[in-house]
C-alpha cells in the first residue's frame, strides 16, 4: 500500500497490523527442520536410534527405552558388554569431558531384561535361517517382527553361536539365555542339532521354504607352520571349549584379536602364564582395545612383532620358534606346556551353489564383531522384506557433524568412573570384570547426552527468532515462511544441528 | 529441555521490516513479552521509526509513537502527565537507538531523570548511527570502523558509559541487557515495570549490517560481548547498589572483534588497548559491587 504524501491525514495513525507485508520474499536461504543421524548412530554397526534412548532415560523412562532399543537391537546386555564402542569414539561430548559412557546405558537397557511385544500378523511367508549366532538370531527376530514365519538352523545343541564361545568374566551366560529367550518369544521354530550339508542340504530348504538366509560364520584360520598338528596344540575355540584347570602351567597364544586375548585370560584364570605372540605392532591388533587393556592389567605378557616359525616337541613340553621383526638376527625360542593358535577367521563355512539365499555375519560382511553381525542380520532382515514386499525400511538420514553444534549452550562435565572389580579378585574366577551403573548414575549420564540431530524442544529457535516467525504447535516448531526472512540465527542457536539451511526456490 | 524459559505471549507480529538477524527487533520482542500490552512505546528517528512498519502498518501490538529527534524523554513525560490526569495506567517506555539516548536526546533524557519522571528508557545500542549508512555516535567504540571513521583513521575516542553517567544521576535502576541472555533481559524488563521514577535499560544490540558480521551470527556476537567482558551484564539501584548478573568466561577479546568487519583492521596492539580497558571497567566493577569481592578478572589470559 503506497501513499502520496498529500493524500496523508494530517496526523497518520497505522491501524493494521504488518501480517500482510511479507518479508519472506526477501529470503533466498531458508531454515528447514530436519532431524539428523547422531554420529554415534552412524558409526554404530547396528544403526540403533542411541540418543532417542538416551532422551528417554534421562527421563527416567526406562521401559520405553528398553523397548526402543529392541527395536533395532535385541541383544542390548550382550553389545554392552562385548562391543568394542565404535559410538563412544565419536560422540561429540568427547571433548568436554569425555565421551557418554554409551555401553554402560545399554548394558543398563539390556539389565532390564524387558521383553517387546510382537503382536504382527503372520504374512505367510517362510523362512529359513542357518546357523544361530548372533547374526542368524538377529535376521530372525527381525523378520519375525515383520511377520514371517522363521526356522532357525542350529548344528549344537544351544543356540547362540560364537556367543557361547564369549568368557563369561566378560559376558555372563545368563545375560545371553535371557536375551535369546526375548527374541524366542517374537515367534520362531527352532531345529538344534541339524548341520547343513550333514543333516539337510540348501536344495532340500528350498523346496521347502520361500527364502533361505545362510548365517554360518567363517572358519578358524590355520597356521602354516611346522608343528602344528602336536598334541597340546589347540585352536583358540578349541581351546576355550576346553574345561579343565592347568595349574602352573605354561601357555603361549599365538594372535593378537579377541579370540588371542579371551584364551590368553581364560588360561590365566585357570592357572597360568600366558605369553602372547601377535606379528605387529599393539596399535594394529584387531582385538578389542579394552579387553587388551584388562588382559594387560591382570598379567597377560604382549611380545609385539614376533612371528612363529615352527613348534618342536622336546620331552614333556613343546618349544615355540619366534623370529623378532624388529631385530635382524631375532630368531629366539620359548618352551611352554600349551601353544593356542587364534590368528582370526578365513573362509566361509558353505561352499557351492549359493544362489538364491541371501547371507548375513561375518560369511557376508567378514567384520568379526558382534555387533556387525547383528547389524548385518537387520540389514539381511530389511534386504529380505524388499524382497517379497518392496517395501525399503532402511531410511537414509544426513549426519550431524561436529560444526553443526553450539558448544556454548554445552559446559565441561565428566563421566562416571566405570566400577572394575580389583585386579587380585577377578582372576580367581569367572565372575564378570566390569560392573554397571545404578540407575541414578544412568539418568545422570544420558543427561550429558548433547541429543545430536534429535530435536528435544530445548525451545532456541523459537526464542531467538528475529522475526517472531517460528511458532510451537503440539510439541512441535512451524516455521512461518511468508515471514522468515532466512536470517539463519535458529541454525547457528540450535544447539545440536536440528535446524537447517537451504536455497529457496522461487 | 528449555534452555531459556520466556513468557508466551507475543507481542509483536511478524513482517516488520528489520534487516535479517537484526537484534533490536528481537530485543523488542523480549522487551513486550515482559512490558505486556499495557505498554506506550515513544520512537524517535532511529532503525525501529522504520522497523515498525510504514503507514498504515505497525509491527507491535501497543500504541507507539514517532517522534522527532532528541525529544522522546521530554515526549514520553508529557504521556505519563496525560495519563496521570485521566488517571489511566501504562508503562510508558521510550525506545531508542544509540544516537538519541547518548548524543542528540541526551538532554531531555538527562532532564527527565533528574524530574524523577516514571518513564522506562531503553537505548537499543548498535553502536552508530545505523539506519542512515552507518556513522559513528559516541556508542561506537574506539578504534572501530563507520563511514564517518575509515579504517585508516578509525575512531579515536572511547565510548561513553551510559549506565555509569545515570547512575550518577541517582535514578533508582539502571541495567545493562543483551539478546544472548533472553531471561536475564525480561526479568530485568519486569523488574523496572515495578519501579517508580526513571529505569534506564541499555542493551547492546549487534547490527549485521553495520558491524560487518553474517546474520546468522547476532546471537554468538551477543554472547561473546558478554563472555569476554566486553559488555558487562549488570544493574545499579539508585547508583549505589551494583548487581553483576553474570561472570563472564573470559573468553579471548579476539573472538568477539575477529568476527567484525568493522575490527578487522585491528592490530596485536589494539587488542592490548581493548582488553586494558576491559580490565579497567571490571576493576571499577568490582570495586562497586560487593558481591564481586572475590571474582578473578582473566581478561589478559
Amino acid at each position: 500500500m503506497k501513499f502520496r504524501a498529500s493524500e496523508l491525514p494530517l496526523t497518520p495513525v497505522s491501524l493494521r497490523n504488518t501480517i500482510p507485508i511479507r518479508t519472506g520474499d526477501w529470503r533466498y536461504v531458508e531454515p528447514f527442520y530436519e532431524e539428523k543421524l547422531s554420529p554415534c548412530a552412524f558409526a554404530c554397526p547396528v544403526k540403533t536410534d542411541i540418543t532417542s534412548c538416551i532422551a528417554l532415560l534421562a527421563e527416567e523412562r526406562f521401559g520405553e527405552a528398553a523397548e526402543l532399543w529392541k527395536e533395532s537391537n535385541p541383544f542390548p546386555g550382550v553389545c554392552g558388554r562385548v562391543c568394542p564402542r565404535f559410538c563412544e569414539r565419536e560422540c561429540l561430548r568427547k571433548h568436554l569431558g569425555g565421551s557418554i559412557k554409551i555401553h554402560l546405558l545399554e548394558r543398563f537397557i539390556g539389565d532390564l531384561n524387558i521383553y517387546v511385544q510382537n503382536k504382527i500378523q503372520r504374512n505367510g511367508k517362510k523362512i529359513a535361517i542357518v546357523g544361530s549366532g548372533p547374526a542368524g538370531l538377529a535376521c530372525a527376530y527381525h523378520l519375525s517382527r515383520k511377520g514371517y514365519e522363521v526356522t532357525v538352523f542350529e548344528k549344537e545343541n544351544l543356540l547362540g553361536g560364537l556367543l557361547r564361545t564369549i568368557p563369561s568374566y566378560r559376558l555372563s551366560q545368563e545375560i545371553v539365555d535371557k536375551e535369546i529367550e526375548g527374541i524366542l518369544k517374537q515367534g520362531m521354530d527352532i531345529e538344534i542339532n541339524k548341520e547343513l550339508g550333514k543333516d539337510f542340504s540348501l536344495q532340500e530348504l528350498k523346496q521347502q521354504f520361500d527364502a533361505i538366509c545362510v548365517a554360518t560364520g567363517l572358519k578358524e584360520r590355520k597356521l602354516n607352520i611346522e608343528g602344528v598338528k602336536l598334541s597340546n596344540v589347540w585352536s583358540g575355540r578349541e581351546f576355550l571349549k576346553l574345561n579343565k584347570d592347568i595349574q602352573n602351567k605354561k601357555v603361549a597364544v599365538i594372535g593378537g584379536g579377541d579370540t588371542a586375548v579371551d584364551v590368553a585370560r581364560v588360561a590365566l584364570r585357570r592357572g597360568s602364564k600366558v605369553d602372547v605372540f601377535y606379528r605387529r605392532r599393539r596399535e594394529d591388533m584387531p582385538a578389542n582395545p579394552y579387553e587388551v587393556e584388562e588382559g594387560m592389567e591382570e598379567g597377560v605378557n604382549i611380545e609385539y612383532l614376533s612371528e612363529p616359525l615352527k613348534i618342536e616337541k622336546y620331552g614333556s613340553f613343546l618349544r615355540l620358534f619366534l623370529k623378532k621383526k624388529a631385530d635382524g638376527n631375532g630368531e629366539f625360542f620359548i618352551d611352554v606346556d600349551g601353544v593356542v593358535i587364534a590368528v582370526g577367521e578365513e573362509g566361509k563355512t558353505v561352499d557351492g551353489e549359493m544362489e538364491d539365499t541371501f547371507l548375513c555375519g561375518d560369511i557376508l560382511t567378514q567384520k568379526g564383531t558382534v555387533s556387525h553381525a547383528i547389524g548385518s542380520g537387520k540389514e539381511t532382515a530389511s534386504l529380505i522384506h524388499e524382497y517379497f514386499f518392496g517395501e525399503s525400511t532402511l531410511a537414509v538420514l544426513p549426519v550431524v557433524k561436529p560444526e553443526d553444534i553450539n558448544l556454548d549452550y554445552f559446559k565441561v562435565d565428566y563421566p562416571p568412573e566405570e566400577k572394575k572389580r580389583d585386579v587380585s579378585q577377578r582372576i580367581k574366577d569367572f565372575d564378570e570384570v566390569c560392573q554397571g551403573l545404578t540407575k541414578e548414575e544412568v539418568i545422570k549420564e544420558a543427561k550429558r547426552c548433547f541429543s545430536c540431530g534429535k530435536c528435544n524442544g530445548c525451545d532456541n529457535c523459537y526464542v531467538f527468532c528475529p522475526d517472531a516467525a517460528i511458532s510451537k504447535q503440539d510439541g512441535k516448531y512451524i516455521i512461518d515462511y511468508d515471514h522468515c526472512k532466512g536470517c539463519g540465527i535458529c541454525v547457528e542457536e540450535c544447539p545440536r544441528g536440528v535446524v537447517s539451511m537451504r536455497r529457496t526456490e522461487k | 529441555m528449555k534452555i531459556f524459559n520466556i513468557p508466551e505471549e507475543e507481542n509483536m507480529n511478524p513482517g516488520h521490516v528489520a534487516c535479517p538477524g537484526c537484534a533490536s527487533a528481537l530485543s523488542m520482542r523480549f522487551a513486550l513479552k515482559a512490558l505486556g500490552r499495557e505498554t506506550i512505546l515513544v520512537v524517535p528517528a532511529c532503525c525501529w521509526s522504520v522497523i515498525d512498519g510504514p503507514f498504515p502498518y505497525s509491527s507491535v501490538k501497543v500504541p507507539l509513537f514517532h517522534i522527532a529527534f532528541g525529544t522522546t524523554a521530554a515526549f514520553a513525560s508529557g504521556i505519563r502527565a496525560a495519563l496521570k490526569m485521566k488517571n489511566k495506567k501504562a508503562n510508558v517506555v521510550v525506545w531508542c537507538g544509540d544516537g538519541e539516548a547518548f548524543d542528540i536526546g541526551f538532554q531531555t533524557l538527562s532532564g527527565a531523570a533528574e524530574r524523577k519522571e516514571d518513564i522506562i528508557f531503553v537505548c537499543y545500542d548498535n553502536e552508530g548511527y545505523m539506519n542512515t549508512g552507518i556513522q559513528r555516535s559516541s556508542a561506537t567504540p574506539i578504534r572501530a570502523w563507520t563511514t564517518t571513521t575509515p579504517k585508516k583513521y578509525p575512531k579515536q575516542e572511547l565510548k561513553k558509559d551510559l549506565v555509569e553517567i545515570f547512575a550518577a544521576h541517582k535514578i533508582p535502576y539502571a541495567a545493562t541487557a543483551t539478546v544472548a541472555f533472553p531471561e536475564d533481559m525480561i526479568r530485568k524488563f519486569s523488574r523496572a515495570k515495578e519501579i517508580r521514577g526513571l529505569k534506564l535499560i541499555h542493551i547492546l544490540s549487534p547490527c549485521p549490517s553495520g558491524w560487518k558480521f553474517p546474520e546468522n551470527l547476532t546471537v554468538k556476537i551477543s554472547r561473546l560481548a558478554v563472555e569476554t567482558g566486553i559488555f558487562p551484564l549488570y544493574e545499579v539501584e539508585y547508583g549505589e547498589k551494583y548487581t553483576v548478573n553474570h561472570i563472564p568466561k573470559w573468553l579471548p577479546v579476539e573472538e568477539y572483534l575477529k568476527k567484525q568487519g568493522r575490527f578487522s583492521h585491528l592490530t596485536e596492539k589494539d587488542c592490548q588497548e581493548k582488553r586494558a580497558y576491559i580490565e579497567k571497567k571490571w576493576l571499577e566493577l568490582r570495586e562497586k559491587s560487593k558481591s564481586l569481592e572475590k571474582i578473578p578478572i582473566l581478561v589478559n589470559n
